[in-house]
């Protein structure tokens, strides 16, 4: 049924095509970070310092699938609109929740530059979990209230990081392949 | 792989996802969790704070010792507000304000703590205590 020039005309257009099939995907997978976000902040916790991060499940997840910018473009959009689903844009909840995510990602980024075949994305997925502690702490610490005691609460989120880092890294894992999985051919093209 | 979400199937699997960490993943948490553990029990022991200090506009205008009972009467603009201090804590126990929010902030014993008063004016702060601080503090 296709001729050569078809196959030509296809193959020219297979870059395209994947470009487009990417950020088809990372629009997703932001809205499913944003889901993500949103969901967990109707969790009820006994703990109000216990943040579970789910939306650093796809942050990793597209850190480590499409780099750098990507992830900073699905952060940003997570954090701003995420805000402005919770009611809470430019309010100082905003802010921690910027920061955090700002430095969590940069932390996550030096992680994976520094040592990419030492740690797996769980590794990272912690880095990330502290880093973004670290984050809200530093802009409490500076903006809202005296400096440094509030430092003295890093060594118990710390633990918490550490744990949550481990369950966020797994599911992304997870998520990982399920995504390569998906992309083999469930829906009949090469892309 | 048709169910690759993530549902917990048992402990099997958790011990199946736990094997996907590189070494270099155990290292890490394994780090954290001395580090914190360690910074947790070097820190030193949280104290209450030792003075609730009344500023009334910006200014101080009494001092109470938390170590024992007292009560002192600060005047705002609005009118007098008193202070009582009673096992180691300080609270408002009168004010001339119309909602008295300050009345049922009720107590501050820790150092960082701190009673207000909007319309009259007065602030109680707890100070001079140990180095640790408890907050209230909602992260998202």
């Amino acid at each position: 049924m296709r001729s050569s020039a078809d196959a030509v005309r296809e193959a020219a257009h297979e870059p395209r095509r994947a470009a487009l099939r990417r950020r088809t995907e990372l629009g997703l997978l932001t809205a499913a970070s944003l889901v993500l976000f949103v969901f967990e902040s109707f969790l009820p916790s006994p703990v109000p310092w216990l943040k579970i991060g789910l939306a650093n499940i796809v942050t990793v997840t597209v850190l480590a699938r499409d780099g750098f910018r990507a992830a900073l473009a699905v952060t940003l959009v997570r954090v701003v609109i995420g805000s402005l689903l919770l009611g809470s844009f430019l309010s100082p909840a905003f802010l921690l929740s910027l920061s955090g995510a700002l430095v969590a990602l940069a932390a996550m980024a030096a992680a994976r530059a520094a040592a990419p075949r030492l740690l797996s994305v769980v590794g990272v997925s912690i880095v990330g979990a502290v880093g973004h502690n670290v984050g809200q702490l530093a802009v409490v610490a500076v903006l809202f209230l005296r400096a440094r005691e509030v430092f003295h609460l890093l060594p118990y989120l710390t633990l918490s990081a550490t744990l949550v880092g481990v369950l966020t890294g797994l599911s992304a894992r997870a998520l990982t392949t399920y995504l390569e999985t998906r992309r083999g051919g469930r829906h009949g093209h090469r892309t | 792989m048709s169910d690759a979400r993530g549902g917990r199937r048992g402990a099997s699997t958790a011990r199946e996802a736990l094997s996907w960490m590189t070494w270099g993943d155990r290292a890490l948490v394994v780090v954290l969790i001395a580090v914190s553990v360690g910074a947790i029990l070097a820190a030193p022991k949280a104290r209450g704070g030792a003075v609730a200090q009344v500023r009334v506009q910006g200014r101080e205008a009494a001092r109470l010792s938390l170590a024992e009972e007292g009560r002192a009467t600060v005047t705002g603009p609005l009118g007098e507000t008193e202070i009582a201090v009673e096992k180691g804590a300080a609270r408002i126990v009168r004010a001339p304000c119309r909602r008295k929010v300050c009345i049922r902030m009720g107590a501050a014993s820790r150092t960082g703590q701190v009673l207000v008063c909007v319309p009259n004016e007065v602030v109680v702060e707890v100070d001079g205590g140990g180095e640790e601080v408890e907050f209230d503090a909602i992260l998202r």
